[in-house]
């Protein structure tokens, strides 16, 4: 589809399409929605909205803290819509795409739940603890709903919690959240892929998988930034910088070879040319100021010339 | 449908001319181009660190700025016109571009004063006419954005709180709503159209997180239109949603009358009411829209995304308390997934077919 797409806007581009012929031309290349396509996108945009307006409206509600209704109406209101939505999830069964609605619903409901119980009994209990409680609670209905963003809201409850986590202790607060949140969106990426490679039909999409990506993405190259510019431990910063390059490892070979996908090559791209400019810019900006800036500008260029040039080849081999 | 089967088709209809073209050099796909985007924003900002150590005197005299700004936009200009196969040369012109451009910003306020809201009107028509004169489709995304922001920054200063969205989502109906645009000069108009989405992201994304007054501009305006802005804002915003849907609607060539035409106005007109109380929706809205008429999942991505950060703001925003805002988005849920429900069961169906649609 994205061939066509781009050999008809190519053919735009290049004048050949006939004066006033556009709209027939896209409508006949299906680059513009037909009536149907536009009664689906409906459908599914009034579900999700309305399942998230939903969510949203029980939060709100639950955050006033409204004095004059009392802890038991509260808890009564909560659980009466965790039961109603469990009844219509039961109702519409899990594999309909208004069943899963239900249970995204549901797992929100679950975080508002939580969010009450600290509220009125004042548990005391940290805030990571409630994100980790949260994933913990609606993980049933995550392995149940086999539904890629019901995993993915699984995936940031946790990152949360392990956000929170690490900045309990100030003084430990940035090492322990970096390690974690690599381990954390590396294992996960890992796991998607091995779901995948096991051909379940639900982790078939391209797109929570690069969503998966650019977490791991994200925190690897925080972690090598870390590892560059706070090396006060030798041994854990020539630790991170293997992990990294390992991770870079891994990336190029199972997007290049064994599931080949474009988008993970370009985000370990670029997450090379941010470490290596960083890298060479602790080297180099100590010692000669201007000149060190206009080094790491044209390495910065030459980098991302040639990676974007061994991108665009590798995207004549497979498809994005 | 492979590209050659297509063409067939379509030259025996008429609907094309000449020979069909040979494939082009891959651009490469969006990522790529991002990917490469933002790394040429970093070269530029090195070598912009370059030039301030390097040649101070630049920096303390706008005319050199302004010079110094003109001289690395017309090289890199240069650059994609004489070598535009040369991958290096591209980027190095990107950058060197970018540089250029913050140098014109930096000269153009100390000449204007940073206060003044001409200088961010002035940097935007800089951009506009680079994102025009430069062939080039990175550039020219990057131009956009930029003058989409500098714009807006200009409307805050003015100061007209709340108009630059509504305005960002007109500019954006402007591209995408005409095929004869973002298809037929799309080489133009298609960079345009994703600048100013991400510009219109960024300000939405400047706005909910109140960065405005960390520019230090934008707080201190007193007025009537200072105080009513964000309400007028979100009218103009509600305004350009519906017209947004009316233009959609009418295309789909609905039986006059039928339910379905009806409910496609309903719905609209309900949307555009309820933006008009939730700060955020008609932009995201609009720009979902936009990306499903022209079926680009990036667009739509890019709209889902605006959605999430409008009800991550809407919690925060003080214009009306948790309980108002809690009922507001009841209602809402109920409404939206009793549509849903009526749109599966056929209730809003034209009763016409598929074929019927041009």
């Amino acid at each position: 589809m994205s061939d066509l797409r781009g050999a008809v806007l190519g053919w735009f581009d290049a004048e050949r399409i006939a004066p006033g012929a556009a709209p027939a031309v896209l409508h006949a290349a299906g680059l513009v929605p037909s009536r149907g396509d536009w009664r689906d996108f409906l459908s599914r945009l009034t579900l999700w909205l309305g399942t998230g307006a939903l969510a949203a409206s029980v939060i709100f509600f639950f955050a006033f803290n409204w004095d004059a209704l009392g802890r038991m109406a509260k808890f009564g209101l909560v659980e009466g819509a965790i039961l109603i939505g469990l009844l219509a999830c039961w109702r519409l069964g899990v594999e309909t795409l208004a069943g899963k609605a239900v249970l995204l619903l549901l797992s929100l409901l679950a975080g508002a739940l939580l969010a009450l119980a600290g509220q009125v009994y004042q548990t005391g209990a940290d805030t990571w603890e409630l994100f980790a409680w949260w994933a913990a609670l609606i993980l049933p209905w995550v392995l149940l709903g086999r539904f890629a963003p019901l995993w993915l809201l699984w995936l940031t409850l946790l990152n949360v919690a392990v956000y929170l986590h690490g900045g309990i202790r100030s003084d430990l607060a940035v090492e322990p959240i970096v390690w974690s949140l690599f381990g954390l969106n590396g294992l996960a990426l890992a796991g998607w892929e091995a779901g995948r490679r096991l051909e379940i039909e639900w982790l078939g999409e391209d797109w929570p998988p690069r969503l998966v990506a650019i977490a791991s993405a994200a925190s690897a190259t925080v972690l090598i930034l870390w590892a560059i510019l706070d090396w006060r431990d030798q041994a854990s910063g020539a630790l991170a910088g293997t992990l990294y390059l390992g991770w870079l490892a891994c990336v190029y070979a199972w997007y290049r070879h064994v599931r080949p996908d474009l988008f993970m090559l370009a985000a370990a791209t670029l997450s090379l040319i941010v470490s290596a400019a960083t890298l060479l810019a602790k080297w180099v900006l100590d010692e000669s100021a201007a000149g060190g800036f206009l080094l790491v500008g044209l390495a910065v260029i030459g980098m991302s010339a040639a990676g974007g040039l061994w991108l665009k080849s590798v995207a004549r081999e497979q498809p994005a | 449908m492979s590209p050659a089967e297509l063409w067939a088709r379509l030259a025996a209809d008429g609907f094309v001319q000449g020979a069909l073209p040979e494939e082009k050099s891959a651009q490469g796909p969006w990522f790529v181009r991002v990917m490469l985007g933002i790394a040429g924003w970093i070269g530029a900002l090195f070598l912009l660190g370059f030039v301030g150590i390097g040649f101070v005197f630049i920096f303390e005299n706008s005319g050199f700025s302004l010079f110094a700004g003109a001289a690395c936009c017309g090289a890199g200009y240069g650059l994609f016109r004489s070598l535009p196969e040369n991958h290096f040369a591209e980027q190095f012109g990107l950058a060197l571009s970018l540089a250029g451009q913050l140098l014109i910003a930096f000269g153009l306020g100390q000449i204007i004063g940073a206060r003044s809201p001409a200088v961010y009107f002035a940097i935007a028509l800089v951009q506009a006419a680079l994102a025009y004169a430069v062939p080039h489709f990175l550039h020219r995304v990057l131009a956009s954005a930029g003058g989409g922001i500098a714009f807006a920054l200009g409307l805050s200063v003015v100061p007209l709180p709340g108009f630059a969205a509504p305005l960002l989502c007109a500019g954006l109906a402007w591209v995408w709503l005409d095929a004869e645009r973002w298809a037929g000069r799309g080489a133009l108009w298609r960079p345009v159209g994703y600048g100013l989405l991400v510009a219109l992201l960024l300000v939405e994304a400047f706005r909910t997180s109140g960065m405005t007054d960390w520019f230090g501009i934008g707080r201190r305006s007193t007025g009537w239109l200072a105080a009513h802005g964000p309400l007028l804002g979100r009218i103009l915003g509600a305004s350009v949603l519906a017209f947004v849907a009316t233009v959609l609607i009418r295309r789909e060539k609905l039986a006059s009358g039928s339910r379905a035409e009806l409910a496609a106005f309903a719905g609209a007109a309900a949307a555009a009411l309820a933006s008009v109380a939730m700060p955020g929706l008609a932009a995201a809205l609009v720009v979902l829209l936009l990306g499903f008429a022209v079926i680009s999942r990036i667009i739509m991505a890019l709209g889902v995304l605006g959605l999430l950060g409008f009800v991550s703001h809407f919690y925060y925003s003080l214009h009306a308390s948790l309980l108002a805002k809690s009922a507001m988005m009841a209602a809402t849920g109920i409404v939206l997934l009793l549509v849903h429900f009526a749109i599966t069961r056929g209730l809003f169906s034209s009763g016409e077919s598929e074929a019927d649609h041009a």
